[in-house]
């Protein structure tokens, strides 16, 4: 449990830790990387449920306005590759935090140390987190955008050809909200690395 | 939210009816059209178009109504493939929408037999549109058994419930001491425009609850008011045609046919309700209606129906005046997404275009001179949109 490995053993006992601690308590002492994990799990899977909506939005307006004007297939295959790019941001930002978890090699025995170091993994693990939902929240509603825009473009193109481009554009600025989620998302996770080593006091 | 999860059932067929929609005649096709000099010209016209396949088996000089069943049987055989191609809720909605012509062909298999053509020529001139699989069963049995016909065949039929409701109005208003004979003579002297008029006043009203119960709001929002404008239309038709006429003699039984046949849904019930059934010449008909929409300024042109001895080709009827309108809004259902306003848009602009060609068959083949008026009535869906 949490209070072995990190917390203050001359503080709490098990019965104590049982009886005496708050909710507060019990919060704080979540392991790190438990949340450091979910933050990546976070990051990719809701930027590809983003991503796999959009595509299945534009691929059926896609199918179906094909089957009467054929001349729109090739071009409207770019829809799908906007929502495609939605995914590619998640894995992109997923692979960027998995590298900055690892494991602490030399944890200190001595009550001082040990909090430092519980610090600055909670701040590392903390920052993960929120920037996997702050990556995966964007890229969700992103490729939800643009997958409803990109099945708009399909049927106006089958009905209108002149209307292609101007929709694209439309695309476009959407899908380029899904770029502001990766790049906030690095900033927000770039200082944050668990400690190979822990730091002294 | 009804946008992002439109596309799970629905798109598909949404999307088919949007790749239809090019597939329109243009204006300057219906110019080709009207240039044509004969009617194996313009068959090798419609080939080009998208009518092409429907059209190949027929020789050159093929007769109108032969051309009038190719041309539905292509809209009925598109618009199977959609019912096909679709789920849940649109299956329901689709089937709703044939409806309508399911009436049509039942009251004209009703006529003809009363008239004693023959059933296979009844049968090879119904509506593709309005096919199912019970309508072999109309037939007459002996001793003229109208009546039986109504309760046996006709209740198994998808509009049966139409024809219940519409008996049980109508035995209702029978005196009261009612003997079979008198339901007998009823259904025989029963004119089919009413029963007609009737049913798919019932049908319209049944289609607006469903529309106003099952569908998503995106939908609601572009076909509840198509809906009601149709049933005001509905309901400024048969106004307009029960002034002057000759059957309705007493104001009574005018009011009682006016409130039997116009619908209980849209802009004029039940606001305008009391004006509209005392209206007796069209000046009434115009101040009932003056205060929805653009109503007033449809009705400035209307001919005037006491006068209906004096119309010609060259008068533009409230018909012309209604269908111009009509069009207008159908073609302008086109401009949202994920609704199922198209659908029932589409149905109704093919029909159009299905009427114009016709139409211009009919003048091509009787030969005019190109300055008649009749070749200025026909209506271009999408025309307003400036194509």
């Amino acid at each position: 449990m949490s209070q072995q490995i990190w917390g203050n053993p001359q503080r709490w006992d098990a019965a104590e830790w049982q009886s005496e601690a708050t909710w507060a308590d019990r919060f704080m002492y979540i392991d790190p990387y438990f949340w450091s994990y979910f933050g990546v799990a976070l990051a990719l899977a809701t930027s590809i449920i983003g991503a796999s909506w959009g595509i299945f939005v534009t691929g059926v307006s896609l199918l179906g306005s094909t089957v009467k004007a054929p001349r729109i297939r090739s071009k409207n295959l770019i829809s799908v590759i906007f929502c495609e790019a939605v995914a590619i941001y998640g894995v992109i930002m997923a692979i960027i935090m998995i590298g900055k978890i690892g494991p602490i090699e030399d944890i200190p025995t001595e009550q001082n140390g040990i909090n430092v170091c519980y610090t600055y993994a909670l701040y590392c693990g903390y920052s993960l987190f929120w920037t996997g939902v702050s990556v995966g929240l964007s890229n969700l509603i992103c490729g939800i955008a643009v997958g409803v825009t990109g099945s708009g473009c399909a049927i106006s193109d089958a009905q209108t050809p002149e209307t292609f481009v101007k929709i694209l554009v439309v695309e476009i600025f959407g899908s380029a909200l899904g770029l502001f989620g990766v790049i906030v998302g690095i900033i927000q996770c770039s200082g944050a690395t668990f400690p190979k080593v822990c730091p002294s006091a | 939210m009804d946008l992002c999860v439109f596309g799970v059932d629905d798109g598909y067929a949404e999307a088919i009816i949007r790749g239809l929609r090019a597939s329109f005649l243009t204006e300057a096709q219906y110019q080709q059209m009207k240039n044509c000099a004969s009617i194996p010209e313009l068959k090798s016209f419609l080939e080009e178009t998208d009518y092409q396949n429907c059209l190949q088996a027929d020789n050159p000089q093929i007769p109108t109504s032969i051309l009038r069943q190719r041309l539905k049987k292509k809209l009925a055989d598109e618009f199977e493939y959609i019912e096909a191609q679709s789920t849940g809720t649109l299956t329901k909605y689709l089937f709703h929408l044939r409806c309508r012509f399911m009436i049509d062909n039942v009251v004209n298999m009703i006529e003809g037999l009363k008239n004693k053509i023959d059933i296979e020529i009844l049968l090879s001139n119904i509506d593709p549109l309005g096919w199912f699989p019970e309508i072999k069963n109309i037939k007459v049995l002996e001793g003229d058994d109208y009546s039986s016909l109504y309760r046996d065949v006709l209740i198994d039929t998808p509009i049966g419930v139409y024809f219940m409701k519409f008996l049980e109005e109508s035995i209702e208003n029978l005196h009261e001491n009612r003997t079979l004979n008198d339901i007998q003579n009823l259904f025989r002297e029963m004119k089919p425009e009413y029963i007609r008029t009737s049913l798919k006043k019932m049908w319209l009203e049944d289609f607006y609850s469903f529309c106003e119960s099952e569908l998503m709001p995106t939908s609601q929002e572009a076909l509840l008011e198509l809906l009601k404008f149709e049933a005001d239309f509905k309901t400024v038709q048969v106004i307009y045609n029960s002034i002057g006429n000759r059957d309705l003699n007493t104001a009574a039984k005018i009011i009682t046919t006016r409130k039997q046949l116009c619908p209980t849904i849209g802009n004029l019930y039940p606001d305008c309700e009391k004006v509209y059934l005392q209206a007796m010449t069209l000046d009434a008909l115009r101040e009932a209606v003056k205060g929805c929409d653009n109503y007033r300024d449809l009705l400035k042109d209307a001919p005037d129906p006491l006068k209906r001895e004096e119309f010609n080709v060259q008068t533009k009827t409230l018909d012309d005046i209604m269908y111009d309108d009509e069009c207008r809004r159908y073609a302008l259902s086109f401009d949202g997404q994920g609704s199922y306003g198209v659908f029932y848009a589409y149905l109704k602009l093919k029909e159009q275009e299905i009427r114009n060609i016709i139409w211009l068959a009919e003048m091509i083949s009787r030969k005019l001179a190109k300055n008649h008026p009749g070749w200025k009535k026909i209506i271009i869906p999408f025309s307003h949109l400036g194509k």
